[in-house]
């Protein structure tokens, strides 16, 4: 059926959307300095000034959310 | 980690209706939290398969016009910052998040996503086939925004190895977009 077609390419669309972020994420990954990177400087201790579990705060940045509403029934 | 720097930040959820589960196969993934997620986009008249990006409907949906939304998307700047990170010290899953200039009526969504799921439908429209999803939607909350912690009550079947967290701040008469992130799911 036309229905079951169209599910089977939006999960393979989603899927692909999916595996592209996941790529992307680690060609970001791999820009971050490693803690091991002799070639780069490491960032500066900042004395404890942020608690332990709290990161600091994410900029605004431009994003893309991709959503489907679908049905395995 | 969340993906900033140069990588492209493009998040996906796949949203599982309940109102086709009567014809033969209950999706198990499926939440009438998800349908009323789609019926505030939407109203009364549902449809599945349902795809926007960027809280905009694709309708006919294809490969070239989600590519072209994204690639829209991701050239505009936006107001809002989202952070999320997990409690590691506590014993259940517990998520931390803080937002920068929301605004005023925004709330804040928090979804939790799995990949990796494959699934042999057994009966249904799709019986026969096996079902795959990467980034299935397992577990949804809204707060307001600001900041906060939560505890996520996860579905018991979910592998967290394989989840990962979303978060978005979303005006909820406008459905527009303001601010996004993402974060890994640590054991707890």
């Amino acid at each position: 059926m036309k229905l079951r077609a169209a599910i089977h390419d939006m999960a393979l669309l989603i899927a692909a959307i999916t595996v592209a972020a996941a790529c992307n994420s680690e060609t970001s990954a791999t820009d971050q300095p490693a803690d091991n990177d002799t070639t780069t400087t490491p960032p500066e201790d900042d004395g404890g000034s942020q608690p332990p579990l709290e990161p600091a705060d994410e900029p605004a940045a431009p994003f893309a959310l991709v959503e489907i509403f679908t049905s395995e029934g | 980690m969340s993906n900033l720097g140069n990588g492209l930040r493009l998040f996906a959820v796949e949203w599982h209706v309940d109102y086709w589960d009567y014809l033969g196969y209950p999706d198990p993934y499926s939440s009438e939290i998800y349908t009323q997620r789609q019926s505030d986009y939407l109203g009364p008249q549902l449809f599945t398969p349902h795809v926007l990006v960027q809280g905009q409907t694709q309708q006919p949906v294809s490969s070239s016009g989600v590519d072209a939304g994204v690639a829209a998307a991701l050239t505009v700047g936006v107001p809002s910052s989202v952070t999320m990170w997990q409690d590691t010290e506590a014993d259940d899953l517990v998520i931390h998040y803080k937002t920068l200039d929301a605004p005023a009526d925004a709330m804040l969504h928090l979804v939790m996503v799995e990949r990796g799921i494959s699934n042999d439908i057994p009966a249904g429209e799709n019986a026969g086939k096996t079902l795959h999803h990467e980034a299935a939607a397992r577990w949804y909350a809204v707060v307001p925004p600001d900041r906060g912690a939560i505890l996520v009550d996860y579905p018991a079947d979910v592998v967290l190895a394989n989840a990962r967290f979303i978060g978005f701040i979303q005006s909820p008469l406008t459905m527009a977009l303001h601010g996004a992130t993402t974060v890994e799911t640590l054991l707890p």
